[in-house]
C-alpha cells in the first residue's frame, strides 16, 4: 500500500463516517461508530495494523495522515455525544409516562391526624405565648381545697350546683375531687411563683352533667391568669378583645357583661362576635349577633389570700373558656360526642 | 326567672320607653343584659286572640270515608248552629272550645278561611292552647272550664287573658335582690333614670303587734312573723292567678296564689298556715331532731337531719307549734297536716328570713328545690318583713288581726375603702358623684371624704361585703363597655415549657407516621380493667352517672383496645391510634392525692404488620432516651400489673426500664385480653406501645453530642451466632457493642432465622459489623481482633455460640 492508496482509503472512512454519522441519533449507535472507525478492532486500528507494508521513511507520513482522520473522527463524535445524550434522555423520560394516582392503598397508608381538641388547644396556646403567656399544667384530681374553698367557694355555695363534681373513694381526710375547672392550677401557680405572673392553664376537667347530645366523659377549658401590682378592669377587657382579634379575626370584637363567678369580683361573662352571621344576628346567636364564650373578672381578693398573696399589694385578672366548645364552633360540630369516638372515618375528614 | 313586662310596668313607665312594644322589649332587653340581667328568651303572649270566641259542642258526625276527622256542630251564639271539621277527639258534646272563624289571624300570622275537607264545608277552626299561644299542649283541642261562659264569648275575656311580654332572666347567685319584680323593675327603671313607685299597702301600723319569746327563734333564724288573717274574706283574683301562670306557677287557692305572688314580686316567700290547723295558733323555729320525720306538702315523708348528726355543723331548721310539734321544712317547704283547704277559714301566714347557708344545705340534703328555697339560700332581705305582709294585705283586701313577732337585730355592712380604689382597680377614673346617685337610688348610702368611701348596701344586697363587690357595683352601674380598655404591656417572653414542646414534637412524630390521635375515657367500667388482665384495685368514682363510669383508668390499653375494635366494626382495615393522657393509681402512703402519670400509647393493627420494637426505637432515638432505657424479658407479671400496664402478650412484649423503674412496655396486646373485654377477638396483631411519659421523654434528655463523621474508610464483617429462643436480640447487640472499643461499631441484625438446620439451639441470629476509626484506615489485623472480641464476648456471656 502507497500513501495515494491511504489517503484514497482515509478519504472512504471519512466519507462513511461522515454519511454514518448524519444518521446516527442515539448514543448506541454513536457507541457502535466509535467502535467501528476508532474502536481496538475498528477501521482506523486496521489501518494503524497495515503500516507495516509502507516503506519506512513514508510511515510517519502516513501515521499522521491517520493519525488526523482518527482525530477528526473522535472529535466529531466527542462533539456529538452531549447532544444526543440530552436527546435521548428527553426522549426516555418523555416516553417514561405513569398514573401517579393508581397508588394502592395498602402500599401507603398516609399520615395521622391530631385530635380537633388538641389542634385547639395548641392554637390557643401559641396565642397567648405569643402575648406573653406561659403554660401551666396541674394534676386532674384535686383536693377540694384547691377546687372549691381556696376559689372562693365554700360548701354548699350555690355555685357548687353548676358543676357537681365527681368524688373520689380514698381514705385520706380531705375528699379529693376529679377537677371541675382548670382554676386550681391558678392557685397551685400563684403559690409557686411570685408576681408578675402570666399563665395559661389548659387541660381536662370532669363535671357529673347529665347525659344528653352534648354529654362527653370530661372536656377541656383553657384558664388564664395575669397577676401583677396595679393590674386593672381595663386591662383584663383590653386582653380579652386582644385574645378575640388574634384567635377569631382582627373583625371580631368582644364585649364583656356582668355576671358572677365566686373566684372573681368584678365578673363578666365575654362575649364576641357571632363567628357564623359576624355579627349581624343569626339563629346560632339568637339574633344578637354576639354568642357567649367564657366568664372572666378580677381575681377575688380572698383568692389571692388563700394562695398566699396580699390583696392589698397585688391585683390580677383571670378568664377561662372550654377549648371544646370553641373546636365545636370551628368545625362546626352538631354532636360532640364524635369528638370521643375515634372514628378513623371521622378522623379522616378532619 | 319568668318576669312580665306588665308586671314591671306597675314599678315604673316602661312601656313610655318606646313609641311600640317591640321598641319597649328591645330597650329592656339590652338594659337587662347589660346590667348583667342576662335574657334568656322574650315570649309575647296572649295576642292574636282578637275574634276567637268560646262555643258549645252540640254535635259530633263522622265524615265518611275519613277515620282522622269529624263533623262538628257547635253553638256560637249565631242563633244557628255552624259546622267545622276538627281532627282532634280529646272532648265531648257540651264541652266549651276555642273557635276562630273565617278571617280571623292566630298567633304567627295563621289566617282562618272557610275551606272544604273531604266534601265537607268547615267555618273556621278549632283550636288547640298551642295554636293559640296559650301553652305548649298539642295533644288536642283547648277544653274551656271557666264558669259561666256562654257561645260566643269572647275567649279572652273568658279566659281572662291580658297580653303580655314574658321575660326569661338568670338570675346569678349572687343577685338575690333581683329575684323578684320590684327588684328587676327598681334596676331597670335606676338605668333608665325613670320614677320607680314602690308597690301600694295597706297600712299595717295600727295592727296589734304581739311580741313572741326570744326563744322562738334560734341560731339560723333572723326574724319570724305570724299574721293571722280572715281566710273567708280572701277571694280568687283572676289577675294574680292569671299572672302567675304565665310566670311558671300553678294557681292554688286565692290565699296561697297571693302568698306566691307576693313572693314574684317583692321577694319574700311566705307560709300560710291553716290557723285551725295549729294548736297554739303559734309557731316556733327550731332545730329538727336527728331522724326527725316530716310529711311534706308533695305527700313525702322527709327525714331531717339533726344538729349532732355528722362533723358537718348544718341542721336543719323546722317550723313547729308551740308543743314542739313540727309543722313545715323552714324555708323549704310546708307540710301536709297544716296544709289550707277548701274548708280552711282563718290563715297564719308565716313570714320569716333565715340563714341562707342552713336553706341550701337542707335543700340540698333533701333533693327538694322550691321557689322558696331557692330564694332563701341565695339570700332574702332580712328587713322586708313588715313590708311583705302590708303587701299581703293591699293584694288580699284584708287587714290582719294581729302579728306576732321576734326578730334579732340585724346590722348591716359597712364598707370602707380608699377614695381612689375603684379607679385603681378599674384602669380609670370615672364620675363618682354620678355613678354614686344612681347606686343610692337602688338604696347604697354612699359618703366620701377626702381620703376615703363609705359604702353600707342596701339589705336586699347580702352579696355586697368587700370592697371588691363595692368596685362590681360601680363597674356595673358604670357600665361595663364603657369602661376604656388598657393595653397589657409586659416585658415577658411568652414560651412554652420544655416537656411542653417535648409532647408537641411527639405528637407531631407520631401523626407524620400515620397514627391519628385518640381520646378515649378515663373513666371506665370496674369490670373493664379486670377483663384486661388487671388484679390491683383502682381508684373508684364515689357518685357516679354510670356505673360504665366509675374508675379511674390506669392503664391506656383499655380505652385503645375499645377504639380498635369499634373501628374494626365499622369495616376498617388499618387501625393506628395514639394517645396522651392521664392514669391514675392509689396515692402515695400519707398522700392526699392519686399518683397520676401523664402516659403515651401507641397501637397499631395492619396487614403489613409494623414491628412494634421498630417503632419504639426509632422513637425513643429521635427523642433521645433509647440509650438510657433498658428493655428486656418481663420476668414478673405481677410487677408490670402493678406498674399499670396491663392486657399485653406476655411472650410478645418487652418491659422498659429507666433509672430501674419500669417505665413502659412494647410489644403486642393480648388478643384474647381484648376478646374478653369487647367480644371481638381481633384477627392479626396488635402492635403496642405504652410508655410513662414523666419517666422517659419529659425526664431524660439526650446525653449525646452531635459527632464528626470519620474520614476513614469504614470496614464491616458479618456473624452469625446461635442462640436459644428466649435470648432477645438486643443484648448480643448490646455485647457486640461494648465489646469493640473505640472503633464507632454500627450494628445491625441482617437475618433471623429458625429451622432444622439449626440443630442444639433453635435460633440463628446474623449480624452486621460496621467498624471505623477516628484517626486511621483500620487493618486487617484490627478488624481481625475486633471480630475476635466479639466472639469473645458472646461466648463468655454465654447467650450464644458461633456458627461457623
Amino acid at each position: 500500500m502507497d500513501l495515494s492508496q491511504l489517503s484514497t482509503v482515509l478519504t472512504e472512512i471519512n466519507s462513511e463516517f461522515d454519511q454514518r454519522i448524519a444518521e446516527a441519533s442515539t448514543l448506541s449507535v454513536i457507541d457502535q461508530l466509535k467502535s467501528d472507525f476508532v474502536g481496538k478492532k475498528g477501521r482506523v486500528a486496521l489501518l494503524y495494523r497495515q503500516l507495516g507494508q509502507i516503506e519506512a521513511s513514508l510511515r510517519p507520513s502516513a501515521g499522521e495522515l491517520i493519525n488526523a482522520v482518527r482525530d477528526r473522527i473522535e472529535a466529531t463524535i466527542e462533539d456529538l455525544y452531549p447532544a444526543v445524550r440530552r436527546a435521548e434522555r428527553s426522549k426516555t423520560i418523555a416516553s417514561d409516562v405513569n398514573d401517579p394516582t393508581s397508588v394502592i392503598l395498602r402500599s401507603y397508608q398516609g399520615s395521622g391526624r391530631i385530635h380537633p381538641v388538641t389542634r385547639t388547644r395548641m392554637e390557643l396556646e401559641d396565642i397567648f405565648v405569643g402575648m406573653g403567656f406561659s403554660v401551666e399544667e396541674g394534676p386532674e384530681a384535686e383536693s377540694e381545697w384547691y377546687n372549691f374553698e381556696a376559689l372562693n367557694i365554700p360548701k354548699f355555695h350555690p355555685a357548687r350546683d353548676g358543676q357537681d363534681s365527681f368524688y373520689l373513694d380514698l381514705d385520706g381526710d380531705d375528699q379529693v375531687v376529679l377537677r371541675t375547672h382548670t382554676s386550681p392550677v391558678q392557685i397551685r401557680v400563684m403559690q409557686s411563683q411570685t408576681p408578675p405572673i402570666y399563665a395559661v392553664m389548659p387541660g381536662r376537667v370532669y363535671r357529673r352533667d347529665t347525659a344528653d347530645a352534648r354529654h362527653t366523659i370530661g372536656f377541656h377549658q383553657i384558664e388564664g391568669l395575669v397577676v401583677d401590682k396595679g393590674i386593672t378592669f381595663g386591662h383584663l377587657a383590653s386582653t380579652i378583645e386582644t385574645f378575640t382579634k388574634a384567635y377569631f379575626g382582627p373583625d371580631m370584637n368582644a364585649r364583656l357583661r356582668p355576671a358572677y363567678f365566686p373566684f372573681t369580683e368584678p365578673s363578666a361573662e365575654f362575649e364576641v362576635t357571632c363567628t357564623i352571621c359576624r355579627g349581624k344576628g343569626c339563629r346560632t346567636c339568637s339574633g344578637t349577633g354576639w354568642i357567649e364564650l367564657g366568664g372572666c373578672g378580677m381575681v377575688h381578693p380572698n383568692v389571692l389570700r388563700a394562695a398566699g398573696l396580699d390583696p392589698e399589694v397585688f391585683s390580677g385578672f383571670a378568664f377561662g373558656f372550654g377549648i371544646d366548645r370553641l373546636t365545636q364552633m370551628r368545625d362546626e360540630i352538631a354532636d360532640m360526642r364524635i369528638l370521643t369516638e375515634n372514628d378513623l372515618r371521622y378522623m379522616r375528614s378532619i | 326567672m319568668k318576669v312580665l313586662l306588665s308586671w314591671l310596668n306597675e314599678f315604673a313607665d316602661f312601656y313610655g320607653l318606646a313609641d311600640t312594644l317591640d321598641g319597649v322589649i328591645d330597650k329592656v332587653v339590652a338594659a337587662a343584659n347589660g346590667l348583667g340581667l342576662v335574657v334568656e328568651g322574650v315570649e309575647r303572649v296572649g295576642e292574636g286572640l282578637d275574634g276567637v270566641v268560646a262555643v258549645k259542642v252540640i254535635e259530633i258526625h263522622p265524615i265518611e270515608g275519613a277515620d282522622r276527622i269529624r263533623r262538628i256542630m257547635v253553638d256560637g251564639g249565631m242563633g244557628s248552629l255552624e259546622q267545622i271539621v276538627c281532627g282532634a277527639f280529646n272532648f265531648h258534646e257540651g264541652d266549651y272550645v276555642p273557635l276562630a272563624r273565617p278571617g280571623v289571624t292566630l298567633p304567627g300570622n295563621f289566617s282562618i278561611a272557610k275551606r272544604k275537607m273531604r266534601g265537607v264545608e268547615s267555618n273556621g277552626m278549632l283550636c288547640s292552647a298551642r295554636e293559640l299561644g296559650l301553652g305548649s299542649d298539642y295533644d288536642g283541642l283547648m277544653i274551656i272550664k271557666s264558669d259561666g261562659v256562654k257561645p260566643g264569648d269572647d275567649l279572652a275575656s273568658t279566659l281572662g287573658i291580658d297580653s303580655d311580654v314574658i321575660i326569661d332572666l338568670a338570675i346569678e347567685a349572687n343577685r338575690p335582690d333581683a329575684n323578684c319584680h320590684m327588684g328587676v323593675a327598681r334596676e331597670l327603671a335606676v338605668f333608665f333614670g325613670i320614677d320607680f313607685k314602690a308597690p301600694e299597702i295597706l297600712d299595717i301600723s295600727k295592727v296589734e303587734r304581739r311580741p313572741l319569746p326570744d326563744d322562738f327563734i334560734v341560731e339560723g333564724a333572723n326574724s319570724l312573723r305570724l299574721a293571722k288573717f280572715d281566710l273567708t274574706k280572701i277571694a280568687k283574683d283572676r289577675k294574680i292567678a292569671n299572672r302567675l301562670e304565665l310566670a311558671g306557677m300553678r294557681s292554688i287557692s286565692p290565699a296561697v296564689d297571693i302568698s306566691n305572688y307576693l313572693m314574684l314580686e317583692v321577694g319574700q316567700p311566705t307560709h300560710p298556715f291553716d290557723g285551725d290547723k295549729v294548736p297554739g295558733k303559734r309557731v316556733r323555729v327550731r332545730v329538727a331532731a336527728s331522724g326527725e320525720e316530716l310529711e311534706t306538702l308533695d305527700g313525702q315523708v322527709r327525714k331531717l337531719k339533726g344538729e349532732s348528726d355528722s362533723a358537718d355543723s348544718s341542721y336543719d331548721l323546722v317550723i313547729a307549734d308551740i308543743y314542739g310539734i313540727g309543722l313545715s321544712v323552714a324555708g323549704v317547704m310546708g307540710g301536709l297536716s297544716s296544709e289550707i283547704d277548701d274548708s280552711s277559714t282563718s290563715m297564719l301566714l308565716e313570714v320569716a328570713s333565715f340563714r341562707s347557708d342552713l336553706i341550701a344545705k337542707t335543700s340540698k340534703r333533701l333533693g327538694l328545690r322550691s321557689e322558696a328555697s331557692h330564694r332563701f339560700e341565695r339570700g332574702v332581705d332580712p328587713d322586708l318583713g313588715d313590708f311583705a305582709i302590708a303587701r299581703f294585705a293591699y293584694l288580699a283586701g284584708v287587714m290582719p288581726e294581729y302579728i306576732d313577732v321576734v326578730e334579732k337585730v340585724t346590722v348591716r355592712p359597712t364598707v370602707v375603702l380608699p377614695k381612689s380604689y375603684i379607679a385603681e382597680r378599674l384602669g380609670m377614673e370615672i364620675d363618682l358623684d354620678a355613678v354614686s346617685a344612681k347606686l343610692a337610688r337602688l338604696g347604697f348610702e354612699i359618703s366620701v371624704n377626702e381620703s376615703t368611701m363609705t359604702v353600707v348596701p342596701p339589705s336586699n344586697r347580702p352579696d355586697v361585703t368587700v370592697a371588691a363587690d363595692v368596685v362590681e357595683e360601680f363597674a356595673r352601674t358604670f357600665g361595663y363597655q364603657n369602661i376604656t380598655r388598657v393595653k397589657l404591656t409586659n416585658d415577658r417572653v411568652g414560651r412554652l415549657s420544655s416537656k411542653q414542646r417535648r409532647r408537641r414534637d411527639l405528637v407531631n412524630y407520631l401523626v407524620s407516621r400515620g397514627y391519628f390521635e385518640a381520646w378515649t375515657s378515663t373513666l371506665l367500667s370496674p369490670t373493664d380493667m379486670g377483663l384486661m388482665g388487671d388484679t390491683e384495685v383502682a381508684i373508684c368514682v364515689k357518685n357516679p352517672m354510670a356505673v360504665d363510669e366509675s374508675t379511674l383508668r390506669r392503664s391506656l390499653s383499655v380505652g385503645l383496645s375499645k377504639a380498635l375494635i369499634s373501628n374494626l366494626n365499622r369495616r376498617e382495615e388499618f387501625v393506628q391510634l395514639f394517645e396522651i393522657g392521664k392514669v391514675f393509681s392509689m396515692p402515695n402512703q400519707g398522700e392526699l392525692l392519686p399518683r397520676e402519670s401523664e402516659r403515651l400509647a401507641i397501637l397499631s393493627f395492619t396487614r403489613e404488620e409494623i414491628p412494634p420494637f421498630a417503632l419504639y426505637r426509632d422513637l425513643a432515638s429521635f427523642f433521645g432516651f433509647y440509650d438510657q432505657v433498658v428493655a428486656e424479658r418481663i420476668e414478673d407479671q405481677g410487677a408490670l400489673i402493678g406498674a399499670g400496664f396491663i392486657g399485653l402478650h406476655p411472650g410478645r412484649t418487652l418491659l422498659l426500664r429507666a433509672n430501674g423503674a419500669i417505665a413502659g412496655v412494647v410489644g403486642e396486646l393480648n388478643p384474647f385480653a381484648i376478646e374478653d373485654l369487647t367480644g371481638v377477638l381481633p384477627q392479626g396483631r396488635v402492635s403496642y406501645v405504652e410508655i410513662d411519659l414523666d419517666k422517659t421523654l419529659f425526664s431524660i434528655t439526650t446525653s449525646r453530642r452531635p459527632s464528626t463523621p470519620s474520614i476513614y474508610p469504614a470496614a464491616d464483617f458479618d456473624l452469625s451466632f446461635e442462640v436459644a429462643s428466649d435470648v432477645l436480640a438486643i443484648e448480643l447487640e448490646n455485647l457486640i457493642t461494648r465489646s469493640i472499643v473505640g472503633y464507632n461499631p454500627k450494628i445491625s441484625l441482617i437475618d433471623s432465622y429458625v429451622g432444622d438446620s439449626v440443630k442444639v439451639l433453635s435460633r440463628s441470629l446474623t449480624f452486621r459489623v460496621q467498624v471505623v476509626s477516628m484517626d486511621h484506615t483500620l487493618t486487617e489485623a484490627e478488624i481481625r481482633s475486633a471480630r475476635l472480641n466479639a466472639i469473645e464476648a458472646i461466648h463468655q456471656s454465654g447467650v450464644g455460640k458461633l456458627r461457623e
